[in-house]
């Protein structure tokens, strides 16, 4: 199936004032096919955020994209005029970005928000822009669409501002919808219902979803392939239901590792000072600016090797949709 | 709503209360009564410094001679004045009327200047339009008002462009309407200026600083992730959520506007508040002096109170704050 | 033997105005009762706005409830003064959510963590220096840091710092509000071990709040479920998890994400 969306090569850097470049992303490789749920899997210091904001260019200011290109509908976004890219985000590629609380406007009322983008988009016509302003708020609101239509952010919970924020997302009919920590600060049942609107809006609409969180978690059931990154460069890609139960990066693995399993069978009755800790990937998250010159994981890898310090390990194909950069498979 | 609108009309009550009777309390306990001074006329009878002395209380004691003023005033009298020999309220009337009408102008014309200049300087960040702004705005800001107003008179007097003082010319009232309307523009001219120019550095920097602060904020950045233009990203969005600081400083320029017309109406011969008080003041004309400082005070409480109510329209948290308490 | 803590009947009310201009006494709290022995580990779990954040305030003597006893070690802490409370908030420390917010930005990591005896006047100058190290240390940050500020920390390190913080008093109740849930899945597990360390070696009584039902199962003994500002459910976590009663605890339990330990000795391991 031809993929709607293509990542290559893509590297991406912040510059300080002094000029010093820390790179963000590197040599990030992936594609993305119609209707397709794909997972972004990354922690603090992974670059997803970065990736985000680059798919649209949509970077801050002292940021550079050194290399790379990203194929949509025959552009390449990256080198696109910057009205040309102005049509297409909203209209063609939504972004949900972190923090409902912050990414709302304080001071305008749910309804106009969600108008605006149609009327970035598609002009003035009254009518048109009402319903499609409607449409999308009952997409996402149901029922209640018509209460909470007029009211302003800070009379909404968080997981009502995430869904306005998904309505001004959907509201032009995009192909693909990239989400950031969409679900981050929200608790668990809200955390599903939005996904399960994702769900939703992926079958009514035939969207392409691009889902960014650092909970793997979130993503089984979910996302049918899964992407990890770390340190600004991919580790493993591949089916999602494959990765999560077999993960053959080593990074991969310490991270499902560390999650706290469902009790499934009956716990003992021994005191809490016998309950044996979590499994823990050792060290810390990586220092951007001061990355290994080989593998970035090396220094915290279980199963580290002679090699792995000499360079940066290539893709290796496993199979025809998984593909992982580890020295243990060749790279 | 309304209960807003009343608690803020009570606080300017409450402050003008307390406005005239410090403005009372100081006027008449200055040394050198004023009737002493006219007893060394000797044009002026006795009798009549007499009669003049019964009639204004001016022998009763203090809190009496307050109550006095004060049920005058809520019968709509606001005193006589001993200097001009005439009741306070028409003469500060039209002085009241002259002022404002430099007042607003100014305001509307420094606004309307420091919006798009503080705009555009925010955009510009950290580049070298920004910069200079700011040294131009720093250098206009160090200048005292006095000076600016001495200024523009030399440059009226060396130039010959513009009249040197007053607001209309002799015999303007004989003029067709369209050259009364240019004489009046031309001696409205100088003093405007000099009050734009004293107050539109502070404009712009808080312009500038408050669009700053928006430009960065997550939810512009949102806006523009769903394909906003700049343009609406600018003037609409932004400008409505930098409404809030904005609209505060909005009241308090207009203090800081009135005050600083006082200065200026004097060195430039502008028939406002500010000759009329300075004369009473040395003139120790007392209601005069009450009246220019009350009617001061009502200007400003009325801009602020004008300035609220905006902000409460304009933010909706704010609302809802006030909903809660 | 006496619990260390024990909650009677609390009450929380707040007059708000709803969104549509109504009127209502809202019950943030209704009723809560529990109580927690010394060196055990409470989990109070529950949706967003069941009450989970203000009972963690009312436990740590920021708020006052409008109704109610909390009573450590049999003390009445709401029947306290305010400088009677101020003698007493050495005993009880609450760590937040986000670390950032609450760790001051312009403090470096050692004077965050000696502030708390700068308040309360203990110690010497060099002996604060010396317990400085010694928090660190439990914590698991390494001393060098300590000159650094919060902003060149991550979010892991930060939330260890506030815990060192918490402990710099020696506390006798910790509340921990949603502490890890800012974190990435990674750094949870180290703060995770961290607290059950802590409880191991100083035994430590906690209450965790967190809306996370499988995390509180891993750390805790015993977990509660807060709906509407009621306990609705308390038992183990087995109990309450496997077996859950209330419609409440099903829904939390339906919403997590199932998640399942990965089955050991894998090809490539």
């Amino acid at each position: 199936m031809t993929p709607i969306l293509e990542v290559r090569d893509l590297d991406v850097a912040y510059a300080s004032r002094s000029g010093m470049l820390t790179r963000a992303l590197s040599g990030v490789n992936f594609s993305l096919a119609g209707g397709e749920i794909l997972g972004v899997l990354g922690e603090s210091g992974s670059g997803k955020s970065s990736l985000a904001a680059a798919l649209v260019r949509l970077l801050p200011p002292h940021s550079r994209i050194l290399r790379g290109s990203v194929l949509f509908e025959g552009n390449d976004l990256l080198e696109a005029s910057e009205e040309a890219l102005r049509k297409i985000r909203g209209a063609r590629i939504g972004v949900v970005f972190q923090e409902p609380g912050l990414a709302l406007h304080p001071a305008m009322r749910v309804r106009d928000q969600v108008s605006e983008v149609v009327r970035a988009h598609s002009g003035r016509d009254g009518r048109g822009m009402r319903e499609k302003t409607d449409a999308a708020l009952r997409a996402v609101f149901g029922a209640n669409a018509g209460r909470l239509a007029s009211r302003y952010p800070h009379e909404l919970s968080g997981g009502q501002r995430q869904r306005v924020l998904v309505a001004q997302a959907i509201v032009c009919g995009p192909c693909i919808l990239i989400a950031d920590e969409p679900t981050a600060s929200l608790d668990p049942v809200t955390q599903a219902e939005i996904l399960a609107l994702f769900r939703e809006l992926q079958r009514a609409m035939g969207l392409a979803l691009v889902l960014i969180t650092h909970n793997p978690a979130l993503l089984a059931g979910f996302a049918q392939r899964v992407l990890v990154l770390y340190a600004g460069g991919v580790a493993e890609c591949g089916p999602a239901a494959e990765m999560l139960s077999r993960p053959q990066h080593p990074y991969t693995q310490a991270l499902l590792d560390c999650l706290p399993p469902w009790p499934t069978a009956p716990a003992s009755p021994a005191r809490p000072a016998a309950r044996t800790g979590l499994p823990v990937i050792a060290g810390d998250s990586p220092e951007m600016t001061a990355l290994p010159s080989g593998c970035r994981f090396e220094p915290r890898c279980p199963v580290r090797m002679e090699m792995c310090t000499a360079r940066e390990p290539a893709a290796t194909a496993l199979g025809a949709e998984h593909s992982v950069s580890c020295f243990k498979y060749g790279g | 709503m309304t209960r807003y609108v009343l608690r803020r009309i009570a606080h300017a009550a409450l402050l003008l209360t307390g406005v005239s009777l410090l403005t009372f309390l100081f006027t008449a306990l200055t040394p050198g009564k004023y009737f002493d001074e006219m007893k060394l006329n000797p044009q002026i009878a006795p009798g009549t410094i007499a009669a003049l002395r019964a009639q204004y209380g001016v022998d009763q004691p203090l809190p009496a001679r307050y109550a006095r003023w004060v049920s005058g005033l809520l019968r709509g009298e606001l005193g006589y004045s001993f200097a001009y020999g005439a009741p306070v309220g028409p003469l500060v009337g039209v002085r009241a009327r002259n002022t404002l009408l430099l007042t607003a102008v100014a305001m509307l014309l420094a606004w309307g200047i420091a919006l798009p200049l503080g705009i555009w300087s925010a955009e510009r960040e950290d580049r070298w339009p920004d910069h200079l702004l700011t040294a131009a705005t720093g250098a206009l800001l160090i200048v005292p008002d006095l000076v600016l107003a001495l200024g523009l008179l030399l440059f009226a007097v060396r130039s010959g462009w513009f009249p040197t003082g007053g607001m209309a010319a002799v015999g303007a009232e004989s003029l067709a309407w369209a050259a009364r309307g240019r004489d009046y523009a031309l001696h409205l001219a100088l003093p405007v200026a000099a009050l734009v120019l004293s107050t539109l550095p502070m404009l712009v920097r808080h312009v500038r600083a408050a669009f700053l602060d928006v430009l960065d904020s997550s939810y512009l950045r949102a806006a523009r992730g769903h394909g906003i233009s700049r343009r609406r990203l600018l003037y609409h969005h932004a400008l409505r959520a930098a409404a809030n600081p904005l609209l505060s400083l909005a009241g308090f320029s207009l203090g800081t506007l009135l005050s600083g017309s006082l200065i200026i109406e004097v060195v430039m011969s502008w028939p406002g508040l500010g000759p009329l008080l300075l004369e009473a003041i040395l003139a120790r004309d007392l209601y005069v002096v009450i009246a220019g400082v009350l009617l001061s005070t009502v200007f400003l409480a009325g801009g602020n109170l004008v300035a609220d109510l905006l902000l409460y329209w304009a933010d909706p948290r704010i609302r809802a704050e006030r909903a809660g308490t | 033997m006496a619990p260390l803590l024990s909650v009677e009947s609390l009450v929380m009310r707040y007059a708000a105005r709803g969104p549509g201009g109504s009127r209502a006494a809202v019950a943030a709290l209704d009723e809560v009762s529990f109580s927690v022995a010394a060196g055990a580990t409470l989990a109070l779990a529950g949706a967003s706005g069941s009450g989970k954040s203000t009972l963690a305030m009312c436990l740590a003597c920021l708020e006052r409830p409008t109704g109610g006893r909390i009573l450590l070690e049999g003390r009445d802490l709401t029947a306290l003064g305010e400088s009677e409370l101020r003698a007493v908030r050495p005993e009880i420390q609450l760590v937040f959510q986000d670390p950032s917010g609450s760790l001051n930005p312009r403090l470096t990591a050692l004077e965050i963590v000696t502030e708390p005896f700068l308040i309360q006047g203990r110690y010497t100058t060099v002996e604060h220096v010396e317990r400085a190290r010694g928090l660190f240390e439990r914590v698991g940050l390494s001393f060098r840091a300590a000159s650094r500020r919060v902003a060149e920390f991550s979010g892991g390190q930060r939330q260890r710092l506030a815990i060192a913080r918490a402990l710099a008093l020696e506390p006798r109740l910790l509340i921990l509000d949603e502490a890890l849930s800012a974190l990435d899945a990674s750094v949870q597990a180290q703060i995770a071990n961290l607290l059950l360390k802590l409880r191991e070696c100083a035994g430590l009584t906690c209450v965790f709040i967190t809306h996370d039902l499988a995390m509180a199962a891993r750390v805790a003994d015993d977990v509660a479920i807060l709906e509407r500002g009621r306990i609705v459910e308390r038992g183990s976590p087995d109990e309450v998890l496997r077996r859950p009663g209330h419609a409440a605890t099903r829904a939390l339990i339906a919403a997590t994400p199932p998640w399942n330990a990965r089955p050991q000795g894998q090809a490539g391991r």
